[in-house]
């Protein structure tokens, strides 16, 4: 999962990127307006989470250019709490909308649940034949024993579980695993679908050969 | 005239509707009485007029030669059981032929006086004959006579005269009018010693009054409830904008600032009174907005150094950390902190300002040297930024704070070399100019759009909306012109955009 962070306080966006890398995102950062508008208009992010009071390009303004074009789940953060200022963000797209000073957990939680709609989920909890995978605990079960993984082969796990059914292609699963700041070796991406294929079973993931991977 | 108060629950209708009542009653009352009055003294008038005109009449009857000749004899008066006794009757032998006889008003006749008359016969027929007309006049105009003779014999009795008249005694008066039981009588002592009595019967004149009487009396009452009436539609009038002012600095004092009372039509003293109240009430609320507006920034300000603070502090807590990322962690939330320090340092700095006006200890001192010492401080920052300081300073003094003046100058020339372009030039100048003493800050940044120079020195007003050029928070203008406003001076702020700005403080020398 991919998400990219706009905040102009480099300190808050230091520790909130920081945070969510742990959390098993790959996180893109921004802290000014115009360049934050040209990579949500770029990349296909899994959601993007958006200060409203930003050097150039306003909060507001990227929300509406952004709109016209994608359809990427936006969580607003800002200082501003009345009503009226939640309305407008809403109105203009946004997805959800977020108070500082926040909870660190709570943003997370936030996050989750924007990814998990856009991915059409009802809940955080996917059984998948005998896998079980438990989104908020970032937690695999195979026939109801827990199963160790990565965070990079949970993500991986994750994804696929979301467009379960559908094909994905390796450039979309290189996209939403890796951040802009990775240097993403052609193979890594064989080695976590082997490892995964280990782990959970070999005809958990299928190959489509010469586009990606599915789980049926 | 100082009216009593009298308080009627406190309601302003209520007196002046009963001060208007009584008023009313009062001059209602004077006129129905001044009229009734009027009306009785003419009917008097005209009564007595008619009695003495009578009066005269029954005494040239008697003495037809003249009051002082002695009285012709006259029969004596009937007898005293004889209820509404015949009018003297006239002799049979003294009839006149030629006149026919008035029918006798009552048929027994009561036993004719066997005293005989003497004197002059001729003489007395005419002034009786004209008697016995006269009685029919009398009772037909309710008027009677009675003659006394000198010894309070009755010499002459109408039969329209009460049974037993009062004969009047002699006072002071010989003649005069007086009045009892409905009767109105003139009495006249004559020289030759005779008694006269002229009387009315005025029951019907007494009712008529009486009729009029209660005519004003119910015409007045009608006026008066007219005018009750009328008074109060004229109070309510008055009172309406008054109650409309009452609920709607009620609906205000709920704390519904945008409530504004409606102007009434016309202009008096009311429109007047109204437009003093919206004004104030408009001052209210904007100054109520301002307050909420800065408490609502200064709360935003606030939110963001604080959310750094819980997000480092979350973060490094959330697992074991190395210490390069715990001095991390730590370093950025320091640097909030400071950010929150200066932010209230400068809220406390403006509310100071707010309260005090004339806060603090006004010295005379030397604004040259004061922006002197306030510049060498900054030059450090003017070297890191690449900024050349020039400074031009002639010797000036004022009155003042010189702490807060020294924080003018230090808010003038940070905003001049933070906002400069690199490699810029700030000239700091003081001067004595016309009256003023002036501080000058002039800089070669960007200057200040057009669009901006009204907000400048509103609070938490940033001419550039982000706040990552700079660690102001968008209040050191505000608290600069404040402490300005409360010394008695202004700024004036000349700006040319792309070729810098010119800030000149004149405060009174």
């Amino acid at each position: 999962m991919r998400l990219l962070v706009i905040e102009d306080e480099a300190d808050l966006l230091s520790s909130l990127a920081k945070a969510l890398r742990e959390e098993g995102y790959a996180v893109d950062t921004s802290e000014e307006g115009e360049e934050g508008l040209y990579k949500a208009m770029n990349t296909d992010y899994d959601a993007i989470i958006l200060d409203v009071m930003l050097p150039g390009l306003d909060g507001w303004t990227i929300l509406k250019k952004l709109r016209a074009k994608r359809k990427t789940p936006v969580l607003m953060l800002t200082a501003r709490d009345t009503s009226r200022d939640r309305v407008h963000g809403l109105d203009l797209g946004a997805d959800d909308y977020l108070v500082k000073p926040f909870d660190l957990d709570e943003l997370f939680a936030r996050v989750r649940a924007l990814i998990r709609r856009t991915a059409g989920l009802s809940r955080s909890v996917v059984q998948i034949g005998n896998v079980r995978i438990d989104i908020p605990a970032r937690q695999a079960f195979r026939s109801g024993k827990a199963v160790a993984l990565t965070h990079r082969e949970f993500t991986l796990l994750e994804f696929l579980a979301m467009h379960r059914g559908e094909a994905v292609s390796r450039a979309a699963l290189y996209e939403h695993l890796f951040d802009e700041n990775e240097n993403t070796l052609s193979n890594l991406l064989d080695v976590h679908i082997s490892n995964l294929r280990n782990k959970l079973g070999s005809e958990f993931i299928m190959t489509r050969r010469g586009y990606g991977y599915c789980i049926e | 005239m100082k009216l009593p108060r009298i308080r009627l629950n406190g309601s302003l209708r209520w007196q002046l509707q009963l001060w208007h009542g009584l008023l009313l009653a009062l001059v209602l009352a004077g006129f129905a009485w001044t009229s009734w009055r009027l009306q009785r003294a003419s009917l008097f008038a005209r009564v007595d007029q008619e009695l003495e005109r009578h009066a005269q009449l029954v005494i040239r009857e008697l003495h037809p030669h003249g009051p002082n000749q002695p009285p012709p004899p006259r029969q004596p008066p009937p007898p005293d059981g004889a209820d509404l006794g015949p009018p003297p009757e006239l002799p049979p032998d003294q009839e006149s032929p030629g006149l026919p006889a008035p029918p006798p008003p009552h048929p027994p006749q009561p036993p004719q006086p066997p005293e005989q008359m003497e004197g002059e016969p001729s003489e007395n027929l005419n002034p009786l004959l004209a008697k016995e007309k006269d009685d029919q006049d009398l009772r037909e105009n309710s008027l009677y006579e009675v003659v006394w003779g000198p010894l309070e014999r009755i010499l002459l009795r109408s039969d329209s005269a009460p049974k037993s008249p009062l004969q009047p005694t002699a006072g002071s008066a010989r003649s005069g009018f007086r009045i009892h039981d409905n009767l109105r009588e003139y009495f006249e002592f004559l020289p030759s010693g005779e008694c006269i009595l002229v009387g009315k019967e005025m029951g019907d004149d007494f009712a008529s009054l009486n009729r009029a009487a209660w005519i004003l009396f119910a015409v007045g009452g009608a006026v008066l409830l007219i005018g009750l009436f009328i008074g109060w539609m004229i109070t309510s009038g008055l009172l309406r904008p008054l109650i409309t002012i009452n609920h709607t600095a009620a609906k205000i004092a709920e704390g519904d600032l945008s409530q504004r009372i409606p102007m009434p039509s016309g202009e008096n003293e009311i429109s007047g009174l109204v437009r003093v109240l919206n004004q104030t009430f408009s001052r209210l609320e904007t100054s109520f907005e301002r307050q909420s507006q800065f408490t609502a920034d200064a709360s935003h300000e606030l939110r963001t150094p604080i959310s750094v603070i819980i997000t480092h502090a979350q973060n490094a807590l959330a697992r074991e950390r190395s210490s390069e990322e715990y001095r991390e962690s730590l370093a950025a939330c320091h640097r909030a902190a400071k950010r929150m320090q200066q932010l209230t340092e400068s809220l406390l700095a403006l509310v100071r300002v707010d309260q005090g006006g004339r806060g603090g200890e006004r010295i005379t001192c030397r604004l040259d040297q004061i922006a002197g010492d306030t510049l060498e401080l900054l030059k450090p920052l003017a070297a890191e930024l690449h900024i050349t300081v020039e400074s031009d300073l002639k010797p000036v003094t004022c009155t003042g704070n010189p702490a807060q003046l020294a924080q003018v100058c230090n808010n003038l020339l940070e905003n001049a070399i933070r906002y400069n372009a690199s490699g810029g030039r700030v000239t700091l100048r003081t001067s004595q100019e016309s009256g003023f003493s002036t501080i000058s800050v002039e800089d070669t940044g960007r200057g200040i759009d057009p669009d901006d120079l009204p907000h400048l020195f509103e609070r938490f007003y940033r001419v550039d909306k982000s706040r990552s050029h700079g660690a102001g928070a968008g209040l050191g203008l505000a608290i600069t012109e404040g402490i300005v406003k409360a010394h008695g001076g202004k700024i004036e702020i000349i700006s040319q955009l792309g070729e810098g700005s010119l800030f000149i403080v004149k405060l009174p020398g």
